[in-house]
């Protein structure tokens, strides 16, 4: 995989998170759909395995990093790790998945990215929700809302999934994915891509 | 389920990383505080990008009005209103105090006449009367004597109805001579008589005579600019003596008389076509005389 792409896309996916998925937040901005969890699964269903699971890494720090929780008393707080081993599951998750599904198909990336999305979702919730049992925790923390908002997020994501499928498909070729074909990357022969060209 | 092809945990760092990341994301929050260097330094490598896409996109979807600016709007508003009932308030006290102050100086003139001041404001001018918003409920009647701030004459009314009432003003030209004292110390005991006349620019002109030296016979010319000028005239209503006409804003030689006949102008301390409120001076005997039937020394 190209690392430098990988960086640019990635830049351009949580300055989007930053400065666009506010914006277009149902409701009262508890849900807020992801640009990063399409470009993970996009990562994931494309790049050889271990580049996958790096980058879902990578990606899960940075919104850990561009992510500040609420303190009880109305500041906030960076804590690094729990988005990050979410995306870990969630690379891993669709590592597991891309096996089962047409990659290029708009509606699985879709619902492939739902599910990412509530794999990260559950698991940074989970870690929040280990970290308010210590005695003393300054995190603002109810674990059932969050987690609700957390699969609302999942949900949402969808919106810009779909919208991102395309995009992102036209971006192939830059990646350098060294198996970018139909099927897992055991596959990815010229025949698979021959298949896939086929497919569509 | 396809195996991932993850490497193994001792040819790779991942395992590593994971279960650095692990303990990091348990760590007690005071030992995290260096997190927040990392998420500055990636604030900052996002800006660029995320920065331009939030004000495109503040373009296209306005952002949504928050429950707290919300409320924050709302006090704002209050805070301004109660400001706004305050700042009036404090105006109306000050007017209420004025007029207090007006109408206890009104009061304190020619107390032998027991009258009620009335304060009421100009509604309009219809030729050379003023309308008052004061009439036969208020208990004014014709003749009754309006001043301005309950010692400026500003003259009588001329007709009453049930809510208004129409003043003339004594600097209107249609309005009669009127006789005044023009008042040469502080205590008024030397005064020196004159007789007053509207000039159409809102002073009054008249005649007055020096007064004379017993000693050397010489003329004294004690009347100076800035003296003040009370009306003293029989053919008023006794609500309307000693109320003030003007001060005096020169001294001119009489020519047509010559020797000790002088003329005066005297100017009233506001312009009376142009006042917004007055003071009607109601008798409380309903005193009703006319200029006319006022008696001794009445406007020739």
């Amino acid at each position: 995989m190209n690392w430098l792409a990988f960086a640019l896309l990635a830049w351009i996916a949580l300055g989007m998170q930053l400065g666009l998925a506010p914006l277009l937040s149902p409701g009262s901005g508890a849900v807020v759909g992801s640009f990063v969890i399409p470009v993970l699964v996009y990562i994931g269903l494309h790049a050889p395995p271990r580049s996958a699971i790096w980058a879902s890494l990578l990606l899960g720090v940075l919104i850990d990093l561009t992510t500040p929780m609420t303190r009880a008393d109305g500041g906030e707080a960076y804590i690094l790790g729990p988005y990050a081993i979410g995306c870990f599951a969630a690379g891993h998750f669709t590592l597991a998945a891309r096996g089962l599904v047409i990659k290029r198909n708009p509606i699985a990336f879709t619902v492939l990215c739902v599910l990412a999305s509530a794999v990260a979702g559950v698991v940074a919730v989970a870690f929040f929700t280990a970290r308010s049992l210590y005695p003393g925790d300054p995190i603002a923390w109810t674990p059932g809302t969050e987690l609700l908002n957390r699969l609302g997020s999942a949900l949402f994501t969808s919106v810009f999934a779909l919208v991102l499928s395309l995009p992102l498909a036209l971006l192939t070729p830059f990646m350098g994915f060294a198996h970018s074909g139909y099927g897992t990357h055991h596959h990815a022969s010229g025949g698979g891509r021959a298949a896939a060209r086929r497919h569509y | 389920m396809a195996r991932t092809g993850v490497s193994s945990p001792g040819r790779s760092p991942l395992p590593w990383a994971v279960a650095l990341l692990i303990l990091v994301a348990l760590l007690p929050l005071n030992w995290l505080g260096w997190v927040g260097w990392f998420a500055g330094l990636s604030e900052t490598v996002l800006t660029p990008v995320s920065h331009p896409l939030r004000a495109a996109g503040r373009v296209f979807v306005p952002a949504p009005r928050r429950e707290d600016e919300l409320d924050a709007d709302r006090l704002r508003e209050q805070f301004e209103a109660e400001q706004l009932r305050r700042q009036q308030a404090e105006l109306e006290i000050d007017r209420l105090t004025g007029l207090v102050e007006r109408l206890s100086a009104g009061a304190a003139i020619n107390t032998s006449v027991e009258v009620r001041q009335w304060p009421a404001p100009v509604t309009g001018a219809a030729g050379q009367y003023l309308v008052v918003r004061a009439g036969e409920r208020e208990g004014v009647v014709t003749n009754s004597v309006v001043t301005t701030d309950g010692i400026q004459l500003l003259g009588q009314v001329e007709g009453v109805d049930d809510r208004t009432s129409r003043v003339l003003p004594i600097t209107a030209p249609v309005a009669g001579r009127i006789n005044g004292v023009i008042l040469l110390d502080q205590t008024g005991e030397q005064r020196v008589a004159c007789i007053l006349a509207p000039a159409g620019d809102n002073t009054l002109r008249g005649e007055f005579q020096l007064s004379q030296d017993p000693i050397t016979g010489q003329a004294v010319n004690a009347v100076e600019p800035g003296q003040e000028v009370r009306l003293l005239d029989n053919a008023w209503p006794g609500a309307a003596q000693m109320l003030l006409i003007g001060l005096v804003e020169r001294v001119e030689p009489d020519e047509n008389l010559g020797g000790l006949n002088r003329l005066v102008v005297v100017r009233p301390r506001a312009v009376l076509r142009q006042v917004g409120e007055v003071v009607v001076r109601v008798p409380l005997n309903a005193e009703r005389s006319d200029r006319g039937q006022a008696g001794e020394g009445g406007t020739p």
